[in-house]
């Protein structure tokens, strides 16, 4: 599985990353403190609903903010190297290069109208020959499974997994370091998810990548992470390895997450849904950001927001979490 | 999140100005007094900007502000005519197409290619003539001006196909959609889907497109105006232009007299580029949270 | 007992359009063949759902029971009774009242220049059942507060886009259920709602199927969901039923190699965790190795 070699630094080190909305005059976070550490190797699977701003903090990582969005605060280190803080031209070095981003929808943001082979080649950075950057197009195609010949195809004649296989090669163009796929499996059947996964855990092994994977199905990240983020409200609310979040989940949201996950003998008559609705940015109190819709809230959820601590083997986000 | 969104500086200055010319098109007597004639004029000829008269005077001593103001009312009447005939036109002729497909559409397309591609200007110095041998110079044919009726015909013509295509173009994306299926799950009527289900959705298309036309439509006017083809008694900026060239304005150096009516129509042309973008913005933000 | 609704042989093909070239070289006709002589069986009450991928035919199965779609072969019977063609409106208008449909996108199901109210009011006014105005409201208000949109007055008056995911899918099920019909096609109606909120949406529907003996046609790519959910299911793959039982039967002995790779390919978040354990034993693989999978698909 994962080497997990000590560094003296750990790969990636992500620190108080904040964001919030442009123009808003109260604070409208959109990420709220998010911090993790990747030791070389390792892989994190980013949890959470829609909304609960896990796109928009890796997109933070890799400068990619839309206008509308400001970063306010944070670090990230690759390598003990700082990056935020680098300016365009040294960053166009990291992004890619060192952390590739496989997209969500990517394989409908293909050029329609550029040959897959000929988009790989842009994906591969300068000091190549046109000749040597189509040979490494083809490799990177195998490497994901394609058939070399076929890198003279358009998208169109690509069936929605080879797509997104497209794009993961893209992805490894330029050697990354880290990657990170958004929804890498959402939009694709059944079969191909599964194909899809085992590509990712295969490279993973191969090249020893470092990988971000953001879903919201569990499953897809039960099979393929070791640890596991769970974000609520712009902020990460339970972090750990993936046996032990998944199995024994500590906070009231992760619980509620785990038991609406796919099972087979489920009734649906027994489930309790939660009330009500995760909160828009603008929309987030004092307090504990689940407070609202949690059962066991208590004044001081409310009140205070509760920090991420370590219990046992994992970190929670929950005043409560002893007493569950 | 549109909610918050502030209008710019950019859009509160056309804002202003279009409503300014609505108040000048509508009542001009209330802002400069009545309209000045040449037996009403009480100007030094061609005299330039002062205290009596903030933009000058033109040949016979009118004052070019009192003019400029005036003419908005012909200008606009004749822009919103001929955009409503093309609007009308267009929008029935994009959504049957649209929505009916088949040979209907394609019959549709063909023929709106053909206006498509009609020159607009040729077309008017072809039917001004005629209309003029029609109604006589004085006259009127059907209570309009020959003039300013072929300037709405030919302007109502000529755009008509461009509209068709963009709302054929959204008719057939909006058929799609499965609130559509839906409605025909629950029985309802081809009429009842184009009424309720389509139209509806294509308002600010309609209105962001209609909007354009009317900046065709005073651009096209102001042109047939300035080579002679307008109406000489009814004023419009185009008219104005007219005159002052035949009055030799340039070669004397009035150039007030250039000046203010050219300028004035980029002005509103600019704005309602402006308020038609912010109509499409609306439009695509609306768009992205219902699709 | 008769069935209340049989879908016997049903085919759908459709011709592929030929162009100049096509004729000149005389490439013969060809056809999609969407649905291949389809045999699906629903009981009054009973939930039947179906399983399958992208071009499985199960939406055109969705289309061709609401009568979207006219089958190219095969018949429909409704409590016995043929109805593959129906000739008068009355005909017509009594098959839409017995047979609803809820659509997959919550987004795109609702019309966004329309209130709720009039979404929801639409049915009984195109079908002359509406009564006054007292009535309609009552009526409607009624069947939005059944769907959980309360206090319904003010979900009525409210447009699409104000509301929630989860809120729109229940606005969608009151406009499914205001005509009282019997059966109601589901088409993935929980797929593209966040996870916290399918359970409400799915005990919503079962509640009604308590209350009112609804019936429905549930329609999948989540076996896993389907077993969950239904009292039969069909497996369809390239426009066939390949496999049809109980939802114990299939997902325990699946008679189909595809049913089989389904299975293997979504495991519930227990299995993904059991395998995920094996794999760091033995260093195997997610997929399944027996069905070689060609790339090229």
């Amino acid at each position: 599985m994962s080497s997990m070699t000590e560094q003296h630094q750990p790969l990636l080190q992500v620190s108080g990353l904040t964001v919030k909305l442009r123009g808003f005059h109260t604070a409208a976070l959109v990420v709220d403190d998010f911090s993790l550490t990747l030791e070389r190797g390792e892989s994190l699977g980013l949890a959470g609903e829609s909304g609960c701003g896990k796109t928009t903090a890796a997109l933070a990582l890799m400068r990619l903010l839309s206008p509308g969005l400001e970063l306010t605060r944070g670090s990230v280190r690759i390598s003990g190297e700082e990056v935020l803080d680098l300016d365009e031209q040294s960053f166009d070095d990291v992004r890619w290069r060192r952390v590739a981003y496989v997209f969500q929808g990517a394989m409908n943001a293909l050029n329609p109208v550029i040959t897959v082979g000929d988009q790989i080649v842009e994906a591969i950075h300068r000091d190549r020959t046109q000749d040597m950057a189509r040979e490494r197009s083809r490799e990177l195609l195998e490497s994901v499974g394609i058939d070399g010949h076929r890198a003279g195809a358009y998208p169109h004649q690509f069936s929605g997994g080879m797509r997104q296989r497209a794009m993961i090669a893209m992805a490894l163009a330029a050697n990354p370091e880290i990657i990170i796929a958004d929804e890498p499996t959402t939009a694709l059947d059944v079969v191909v998810q599964a194909e899809i996964l085992d590509l990712l855990i295969r490279l993973q092994k191969e090249r020893g990548l470092t990988t971000i994977m953001i879903s919201h199905d569990l499953a897809a990240i039960a099979s393929t992470c070791d640890k596991v983020a769970v974000m609520y409200g712009g902020r990460i609310i339970e972090i750990g390895a993936v046996e032990k979040v998944l199995r024994q989940p500590c906070h009231p949201y992760t619980r509620a997450l785990v038991m609406a996950a796919p099972q087979s003998h489920q009734d649906f008559r027994k489930i309790s849904p939660i009330p009500g609705t995760p909160p828009r940015p603008d929309e987030r109190g004092s307090g504990c950001a689940f407070s609202p819709r949690c059962p066991f809230a208590r004044d001081i959820c409310r009140a205070e927001q509760p920090p991420l601590r370590m219990v046992g083997e994992s970190s929670v986000a929950c005043h409560l979490v002893e007493e569950l | 999140m549109s909610r918050f969104m502030q209008p710019s500086l950019g859009q509160l200055a056309s804002g202003l100005l279009l409503v300014l010319v609505g108040l000048a098109a509508l009542v001009p007597d209330l802002l400069v007094g009545p309209i000045e004639t040449i037996v009403t004029a009480t100007g030094i000829p061609m005299s330039p900007p002062s205290a009596d008269h903030w933009l000058g005077t033109d040949e016979v001593g009118r004052d070019i502000l009192n003019l400029t103001v005036h003419s908005a009312r012909i200008t606009m009447l004749v822009a919103l005519l001929a955009s409503a005939l093309s609007m009308v036109l267009g929008t029935a002729v994009g959504v049957v197409a649209g929505y009916a497909r088949g040979a209907a559409d394609m019959l549709m397309m063909r023929v709106a290619v053909f206006f498509l591609v009609m020159p607009a200007f040729i077309l008017a110095l072809v039917l001004a003539p005629l209309a003029i041998e029609i109604g006589g110079e004085q006259g009127t044919i059907l209570g309009f001006r020959p003039t300013l009726l072929v300037t709405v015909v030919v302007i109502g013509v000529t755009s008509w196909a461009g509209t068709a295509r963009i709302v054929r173009s959204q008719t057939l994306s909006l058929r799609t959609r499965p609130f559509v299926d839906r409605a025909r799950v629950i029985g309802a009527s081809h009429k009842r889907i184009i009424f309720l289900h389509i139209l509806p959705n294509l308002v600010s298309l309609i209105i962001a497109n209609t909007i354009l036309t009317i900046v065709a439509a005073i651009w096209i006017e102001s042109a047939l105006s300035f080579i002679g083809l307008g109406d000489p008694f009814q004023p419009s900026w185009g008219t104005m232009l007219f005159n002052a060239q035949q009055a030799g304005a340039a070669g004397v150096g009035a150039w007030w007299y250039v000046f203010t009516p050219g300028l004035t129509i980029v002005l509103v042309v600019v704005s309602l580029y402006s308020l038609s973008h912010s109509v499409a913005l609306g439009l695509g933000s609306q768009r992205r949270r219902a699709a | 007992m008769t069935p209340l609704i049989e879908f016997r042989d049903i085919s759908v093909h459709f011709p592929v359009p030929r162009g100049l070239s096509d004729w000149l070289h005389r490439i013969p006709h060809q056809e999609i063949c969407a649905m291949e002589r389809v045999n699906i069986t629903v009981h009054r009450g009973e939930i039947h759902a179906i399983v399958g991928e992208s071009v499985s035919g199960k939406s055109t199965l969705a289309r061709v029971a609401t009568r979207l779609q006219i089958p190219t072969q095969g018949q429909i019977y409704m409590n016995g009774e043929d109805v593959t063609i129906l000739r008068s409106r009355a005909a017509m208008r009594d098959y839409r009242s017995r047979v609803q449909m809820i659509f997959q996108d919550p987004f795109s199901s609702l019309n966004p220049s329309q209130t709720i109210f009039a979404h929801v009011a639409e049915p009984l006014i195109i079908n002359g059942t509406s009564g006054d105005a007292k009535n309609l409201s009552d009526k409607v208000l009624a069947t939005l507060a059944l769907a959980g949109l309360r206090p319904a007055e003010i979900f009525a008056q409210r447009y699409p886009d104000e509301l929630s995911g989860g809120q729109r899918q229940r606005a969608v099920i009151a406009g499914a259920l205001v005509m009282e019909p019997e059966l109601v096609i589901a088409d993935e109606p929980v797929s593209m709602l966040d996870v916290s909120v399918r359970a409400e949406i799915l005990k919503l529907m079962l509640e009604l199927r308590a209350a009112r003996g609804l019936a429905y046609i549930f329609i999948t790519h989540d076996l896993h969901l389907a077993a969950a959910i239904a009292d039969r299911v069909s497996v369809m793959r390239r426009g066939r039923v390949i496999e049809s039982g109980l939802p114990s039967e299939v997902l325990k002995n699946p008679t189909e190699d595809y049913t089989r790779q389904l299975l293997a390919s979504a495991p519930t978040l227990d299995e993904a965790l059991e395998r995920r354990a094996a794999r760091n034993l033995h260093a195997g693989s997610l997929s399944p190795p027996a069905v070689a999978r060609n790339v090229q698909s």
